[in-house]
């Protein structure tokens, strides 16, 4: 079993360079609306004849913030992202901006009594969710504090002026009282937003890790599997020479019994071969790294596999016709791949048909797929065994009475790599009568 | 003069049955169970073809020795059969007419070897003298 470790120690970065810069664009998007929505404000305290907002203060708020965020725009669109750091560094500078802007804004509004200095909220979230460090969060909920309390003073010893709609009442009470309100709910936020953050950052690492750590002992397996698949092929492999030259090379008179004998031996030895490459086939990843990629036209490849199967046929008396391929322009498969699908579906079509029967190759085309027929006057499956020939190691009852030997993996090797390739395959029999097997690949 | 044939393969089994299986036909025999072992004995006993086995202590054994045959003037002209069940086991299948470029056999033989195919596929590639 796969021991899957649960530290977190792995550190896997939440972000890559490229999905924070996408955090930082949507940040400039969330400024343009910011700016319009600014702009409306404005336009309704001027229809409304509210005289006491300074106008021509808000409205160059609006032009600072629309030329920052050109600016900015600018910037991204000319750099690539390569350093997480630097794209930090460029989400931290956008919200110290924004945060000065925004305090000039709740200066102009009313400072204490302006409804916007809620929105020093929204960076504090973005801040919690976007940096790998929790005190950075919390250093930017300080700022916005620190800022504020610095308006708002200056505001009450009337270094600044204090604009608002309403009545002027500024006492050190009603400061105070406001200002702790103002801090419990930053900071509280903060928190929340940052330990949840965390919470989530470990959990996904974790996930990272154990996906990682799955991977790991999955190719392990792989890996012994194939080697164990070797080991066990070639004592077998060295069995059936031996047989082979007993029966084959040496001119020894063996009583037919004896013959008769060896000549199981040698088919089950082949049995297991066949048992051992199907194994391997279905342990081995198609697209791993092992084989080079060629891409084919499939019509212009059946007749080369059908060719390959002949002599098998005629020996059986079977008849392998090839009705005209269908092409579709562009449409190509790895040959290695297409000839596992071909070689696998006409071999086993061959194995069960009896004698005199007929094995079709059809192809189709429609505006989505490209299908192969394999059809076949064989044996049949019988119905209530069909959901079950693609398993692995399964063998309909009546194939094993037809052909003793056999793996019982073709089939769910053949669906594995069909569908590897996006493909489906279906089939449709009938005892006695014969098997279609369908393969559909999408065309684009 | 019967020609002579060398087998270079670590499964002493299946040197075995091929030696009977070639002395049969009226071959000579001499074998190895080892690349560099196999590569001294061929120098010295210049065989008229070598069957040579692909994995045997590592996966590509036989590559190695086939490279140092061709490199080496006064053995490159043996004809090397390859016996492999590589085509199986990583899944590449070799393609004779792309293969030949960069690995330098005259033919590929698949485990398990069925002795007429042996016959056969020796008697094509023995240099005709």
């Amino acid at each position: 079993m796969p021991k899957v470790s649960l530290s977190t120690s792995i550190k896997h970065s939440f972000y890559t360079p490229n999905s924070l810069r996408r955090k930082n664009i949507w940040l400039v998007n969330l400024r343009w609306v910011s700016s319009l929505a600014l702009s409306i404000f404005i336009l309704g305290l001027f229809f409304l004849k509210l005289e006491n907002y300074p106008y021509s203060a808000l409205t160059s708020i609006v032009i600072v913030l629309v030329i920052f965020n050109s600016l900015l725009l600018f910037y991204l669109k000319k750099r690539k992202p390569k350093y997480l750091r630097t794209e930090e560094n460029i989400v931290l500078a956008q919200i110290v901006i924004d945060y000065l802007i925004l305090t000039v804004l709740t200066h102009f509004t009313g400072g204490i009594d302006s409804p916007f200095h809620l929105f020093y909220l929204f960076h504090i979230i973005i801040a919690s969710v976007i940096f790998e460090t929790k005190y950075l969060a919390f250093i930017i909920a300080a700022v916005a504090v620190g800022l504020m309390s610095m308006l708002v003073f200056m505001e009450y010893w009337q270094v600044l002026e204090h604009y608002s709609s309403g009545v002027k009442v500024y006492n050190l009470t009603d400061i105070a009282l406001a200002l702790a309100v103002f801090y419990v709910t930053i900071f509280v936020s903060t928190y929340i937003g940052a330990t949840l953050m965390m919470r989530h950052k470990k959990v996904k690492n974790l996930i990272f890790a154990q996906n990682e750590e799955l991977e790991k002992s999955e190719r392990e397996k792989m890996l012994f599997f194939r080697f164990v698949s070797h080991e066990l092929k070639s004592p077998i492999i060295a069995v059936q020479s031996a047989i082979n030259v007993v029966l084959d090379v040496m001119d020894v008179k063996l009583k037919p019994q004896a013959r008769d004998m060896l000549e199981r031996g040698r088919k089950r030895t082949l049995q297991m071969i066949e048992i051992l490459k199907d194994l391997v086939s279905l342990s081995y990843e198609e697209k791993d790294e092992k084989h080079e990629v060629e891409m084919v036209v499939p019509c212009e490849h059946i007749p080369e596999v059908v060719d390959y199967y002949r002599p098998s046929a005629v020996e059986k008396n079977i008849n392998i016709i090839e009705t005209v391929c269908k092409q579709h322009q562009g449409f190509q498969i790895d040959k290695f791949v297409f000839e596992k699908i071909i070689t696998n579906l006409i071999s086993n079509a061959v194995r069960y048909t009896p004698i005199g029967g007929k094995v079709t190759i059809k192809t189709d085309l429609d505006d989505k797929f490209w299908y192969l027929m394999v059809s076949d006057t064989g044996i049949g499956i019988p119905i209530e065994e069909q959901k079950h020939v693609f398993e692995e190691f399964y063998r309909a009852s009546n194939a094993k009475i037809f052909e003793a030997v056999g793996t019982g993996l073709g089939l769910s090797i053949i669906r594995k790599i069909v569908e590897q390739e996006n493909g489906e395959i279906f089939l449709k029999s009938k005892v006695g009568k014969g098997s279609t097997f369908t393969v559909r690949f999408p065309l684009k | 003069m019967p020609k002579k044939i060398m087998i270079i393969d670590d499964d002493i089994d299946l040197v075995e049955a091929m030696r009977i299986t070639l002395e049969s036909d009226g071959y000579d025999v001499i074998d190895a169970q080892e690349g560099q072992k196999g590569l001294e004995i061929l120098k010295k006993e210049k065989p008229d073809l070598l069957i040579l086995d692909v994995m045997m202590g590592t996966l590509d054994e036989g590559f190695h020795v086939a490279y140092q045959i061709r490199n080496d003037e006064k053995i490159k002209d043996i004809p090397i059969l390859m016996i492999t069940a590589v085509g199986a086991q990583t899944g590449f299948k070799f393609d004779r007419q792309r293969d030949e470029d960069f690995l330098p056999v005259n033919e590929f033989i698949e485990k398990p070897i069925n002795p007429q195919v042996l016959l056969d596929t020796v008697k094509r590639n023995l240099p005709v003298a």
